[in-house]
């Protein structure tokens, strides 16, 4: 079912939409 | 061909042909003293039909190297291209390189330098000052433990919607693009919540 999923996100070209919630922003100044 | 019955000599042909281009042509060889015979008795040749020929030795320096690969043809050992390729590629200034880029190469002797020789993997490596080394990684050290408890803290509510929806036949598409996102985000998750487990830094 992921196999499917993952491929209906890359037949649709919307693989970028999953990946958008996985980018991390860091601030360095307040760390 | 047999032993003899002129490869080396035969390989002038095709590079020559192939230099006319003028983005240059390599000869591969398997020692220092094989590409300067080579370079020298072939070269003849090469220059009656007006084509310059560079012979890269191991101690040459980078401008010595630099003049034999602009050369029309060159002649070198698998070790020589093989390390000035890995030096180029630290290099930061595009002038401190001394290969262009590579259009046309033959090898000669392609037994001991495609099997033989190339038991020996190319390796390069250089000294790292331990001050920098430690600078670096004590500067870098809590942006990316802040990017793990993040990425953590993301796989766990995935994790947490896959276990809420489960059950719940109309969801299977939205749990499988949890899990989808689960195994991009954190891979090593992935392999893991089979078996139940999540990532250890929650945050």
């Amino acid at each position: 079912m992921i196999s499917r999923v993952e491929a209906d996100f890359m037949r649709e070209k919307r693989l970028h939409e999953l990946d958008e919630e996985l980018f991390y922003v860091i601030d360095e100044k307040a760390t | 061909m047999a032993t003899g019955e002129g490869k080396t000599l035969v390989a002038t042909m095709p590079l020559y042909l192939n230099a006319l281009a003028g983005r240059g042509a390599h000869l591969v060889t398997v020692n220092d003293y094989l590409a300067r015979r080579d370079a020298s008795w072939m070269g003849k040749v090469y220059e009656i039909l007006g084509l310059k020929v560079g012979c890269i030795q191991a101690d040459m320096s980078n401008e010595e190297r630099k003049l034999a690969y602009y050369a029309d043809i060159t002649y070198g050992t698998n070790n020589e291209f093989g390390f000035d390729y890995l030096r180029d590629n630290m290099k930061t200034r595009i002038e401190d390189k001394v290969q262009r880029k590579h259009h046309y190469a033959i090898v000669d002797e392609v037994d001991s330098v495609l099997v033989d020789e190339a038991r020996t993997p190319l390796i390069i490596s250089g000294p790292v000052t331990a001050s920098q080394s430690s600078d670096l990684f004590a500067r870098l050290r809590p942006n990316v433990e802040a990017c793990r408890r993040a990425a953590g803290r993301l796989v766990n509510g995935l994790l947490t919607s896959v276990e809420e929806n489960l059950e719940d036949e109309d969801k299977e598409f939205e749990v499988a693009e949890a899990l989808l996102k689960v195994s991009r985000g954190d891979p090593k998750t992935s392999g893991s919540s089979k078996s139940g487990r999540r990532p250890e830094s929650t945050g």
